[in-house]
């Protein structure tokens, strides 16, 4: 799991374009919008995308999304359950 | 800000942006276009301090190019031409118009008032002399943000910009230049 989070880290720094921040800046149980990393809708939607190209899953209940999508840790713990 | 240059670009606006001491995450989100129009007019308002005497809601900016956002629309097309790799992506997607160039100065500065974007083959000042003028006389714009911002898929571009206040202004700039389209003219030809 450790090494999926560091993994997640430098992939949405690296996609989402937040180039002021590194891995070590993210907490990974910190919610990723709102008080958190500050994301908005657009940064949900490549999220969503980059989970369906880099790892094959598709979100397509919105409120699962949601859920999936507020930390590093729970998308990780999704991934994890997805390719388990 | 007037440069005709290769693929370094990206970088090039990058390290601007870090010299310039600027604190604004959000513009590495930016498209190309809009990091250079960006940091264009934070140099020719100088964070803001020229606007300051402005009413934020009463500043107009007009800007005009030839490519429009083609760049971006190539790279956006990028993510949805191949079937089997089918990621549109939504980052880049949202920049595929040129005005979204105007949407990202007026965040920065607040700037509410009139906003066009028009786009011609060669810069044509007459046409954007002619409309600022026309903003300034008969709408409450104090003030205009106006030039030529182009960037092409290969990354050549031009970029100039030109804040043009009335004449009656107290806050107009000492040694301003007449506004008309010779002299931004003038002003395009000696930056090329």
């Amino acid at each position: 799991m450790e090494e999926l989070i560091k993994k997640l880290k430098s992939q949405i720094i690296e996609e989402l374009a937040l180039e002021e921040f590194t891995p070590d800046d993210i907490n990974a149980d910190d919610p990723l919008f709102g008080d958190g990393l500050g994301l908005d809708s657009i940064d949900a939607l490549s999220l969503v995308v980059v989970l369906d190209r880099i790892y094959g899953i598709q979100i397509e209940d919105p409120e699962a999304g949601k859920e999936i999508l507020y930390s590093i840790k729970t998308i990780a713990e999704h991934i994890q359950k997805h390719q388990s | 800000m007037e440069e005709k240059i290769d693929a370094g670009l990206p970088a090039f606006l990058s390290s601007v942006y870090k010299t310039s001491g600027l604190k604004y995450p959000k513009f590495y989100k930016m498209d190309l276009l809009s990091k250079l129009g960006f940091m264009t007019s934070t140099f020719l308002v100088e964070s803001g301090a020229l606007l300051k005497p402005y009413d934020p809601d009463k500043v107009a900016i007009v800007v005009s190019n030839s490519e429009s956002s083609l760049e971006t629309d190539h790279n956006y097309y990028n993510t949805i031409s191949e079937p089997d790799h089918y990621y549109p992506n939504p980052a880049l997607f949202v920049y595929t118009l040129p005005n979204l160039l105007i949407g990202e100065i007026s965040i920065k500065y607040a700037l509410k008032g009139e906003s066009t974007f028009f786009v011609s083959r060669q810069p044509d000042f007459e046409t954007l002399c002619t409309y600022c003028s026309w903003l300034l006389q008969n709408t409450d714009t104090q003030a205009v943000m106006t030039g030529w911002i182009d960037l092409d898929p290969l990354h050549n571009y031009e970029s100039i910009l030109f804040l043009i206040e009335k004449q009656d202004q107290p806050a107009r700039q000492e040694n301003a230049w007449p506004f008309t389209s010779n002299t931004m003219t003038t002003l395009y030809r000696a930056i090329n």
